[in-house]
């Protein structure tokens, strides 16, 4: 990878990474200290990454970086109180999407980083194990899983309107 | 097949976006086909997450990196297009020390081998010595039996001769002493040519050219200095005519002379040589060894008495050896 291709991933790929992020993270500052930090990682590397592939790089760097973000959060014990707050939300949101927004978060990180990577990327089953580690089944079962509790989610408040 | 039991699946995977044009058609059938299950079916599409466009990352220009030489080209191209000058090399610099990186042959490294050399010439000359004994061998030693009698006729005779030399050089002690260069005034007279035929048709009813071999005169140098002759026959030549003759009268072995009895050995070793037929070839190591004796034989059978001036002398090869 050259650099102008290094620069051309920031220009394509430095929002997708960082709504990822921060779609996870829900922290503005820590999303943009994992994008920064991924980023890093593919200038350093660069000589050994391939230019066709630097995307699925960036976002496997990202996400490894989430979850220990996420791991050390769990230490710290942050209340979800606070972390509701932090939420960045500076537009007026449908309430369909406010209820997905609410669902979203009430799904563990796993399965939370495998609807965002499948909605918001349109990565495959396959694409997404590579990112995550995981294989192609656990992949589709964990995905499955998460589609299913987001459904009873909506069905269920719909049912309490 | 989208069945009532497996419909879910296919929902999610419809979901997912993972189905192929022809099963998407089929699930979007089997949902008009089942409207009950429709409701379902939009609820789980609801549940699809799309992308906030207007969540950016706002500090992209941090994460740029200035592009380093090698997209020089690229700039180039651009500067090009927009008209704008770009650098060209400087022809005028130049590298005044050319001379200090060339390279000769004389750099390069020689290790010498003097033993290995030598070893090498030595067993080359090694092997062409032997080749060419073992080719001369095979030569002095043909295949054919008359030949081979021929040979062994001349090998044998050779020393003979020599031996041979001695009565006569007896003969000639009586005698003044002749001067070297001028021909013997003795009084020998010449062997009648019958005898001499005699003994030769004797045995050229069998080996002919063998026998002339035998009383061929020595040639080269050796042939002027020989004071002893009868004529223009040698005394060599004669002698070894009177031993054929003590042979073929059949004198007793115990009141012949050496040579005779020497020559007598001879012809009972050729005799049972012959005896072996011509069908039976020699023994190859013999005939190889033959070979071998009869050069040195021929190199030290020039060395007939040449003393002309009284001494007894040997000829090796060109070296003269006094025997006194």
């Amino acid at each position: 990878m050259t650099d102008r291709e290094y620069n051309d991933c920031v220009n394509l790929y430095a929002d997708n990474v960082y709504r990822f992020i921060l779609k996870n993270l829900r922290r503005e500052d820590d999303a943009k200290d994992v994008v920064q930090s991924a980023f890093e990682k593919l200038w350093k590397n660069r000589g050994s990454v391939d230019a066709l592939k630097s995307k699925s790089y960036l976002f496997t760097i990202a996400y490894h970086q989430m979850i220990d973000q996420l791991r050390k959060e769990k230490r710290v014990e942050l209340k979800s109180a606070f972390r509701e707050e932090t939420i960045v939300s500076d537009r007026p949101i449908h309430p369909l999407k406010k209820t997905l927004e609410t669902a979203l978060a009430r799904l563990n990180e796993t399965q939370r980083s495998l609807v965002l990577l499948k909605d918001y990327e349109g990565y495959s089953y396959l694409e997404i194990g590579q990112i995550t580690g995981l294989t192609e089944s656990q992949v589709k079962v964990y995905l499955h899983r998460a589609r299913i509790q987001l459904k009873n989610y909506l069905v269920s408040l719909e049912n309490l309107i | 097949m989208i069945t009532r039991d497996n419909y879910e699946e296919f929902f999610l995977l419809y979901t997912d976006n993972e189905l192929s044009a022809v099963e998407r058609h089929e699930v979007e059938k089997f949902v008009a086909d089942h409207p009950d299950l429709r409701e379902e079916w939009e609820s789980l599409l609801q549940c699809r997450i799309s992308p906030e466009t207007h969540l950016a990352f706002p500090d992209r220009e941090a994460l740029l990196k200035p592009e380093s030489e090698d997209s020089a080209y690229a700039r180039s191209l651009v500067y090009y297009v927009d008209g704008l000058p770009f650098l060209h090399p400087d022809t005028g610099v130049v590298f005044s020390q050319k001379d200090s990186l060339y390279r000769t042959a004389k750099d390069r490294r020689v290790i010498p081998l003097p033993w290995l050399r030598a070893g090498i010439a030595a067993a080359v000359i090694g092997a062409i010595a032997l080749v060419f004994l073992l080719t001369t061998g095979s030569k002095l030693n043909p295949p054919s039996p008359s030949a081979k009698t021929q040979t062994t006729i001349d090998k044998k005779i050779t020393p003979a001769v020599t031996s041979a030399a001695a009565p006569a050089l007896h003969l000639t002690e009586g005698q003044p002493k002749p001067k070297p260069g001028r021909a013997a005034r003795t009084p020998i007279k010449p062997k009648p040519e019958p005898q001499q035929g005699l003994a030769v048709n004797n045995r050229a009813n069998e080996e002919p050219t063998a026998v002339r071999t035998t009383v061929d005169p020595p040639k080269g140098k050796d042939q002027p200095s020989s004071d002893v002759s009868v004529g223009n026959v040698p005394v060599t030549e004669s002698l070894a005519a009177n031993v054929h003759l003590a042979v073929q009268t059949g004198i007793p072995k115990d009141q012949s002379s050496f040579a005779t009895q020497a020559l007598q050995e001879e012809q009972a070793a050729d005799g049972r040589e012959n005896d072996l037929g011509p069908d039976e070839p020699a023994a190859p190591s013999r005939t190889k060894l033959r070979g071998i004796f009869r050069k040195v034989k021929r190199v030290f059978g020039k060395t007939a008495e040449r003393d002309s001036d009284g001494n007894r002398q040997v000829l090796v090869g060109a070296f003269e050896v006094s025997l006194d």
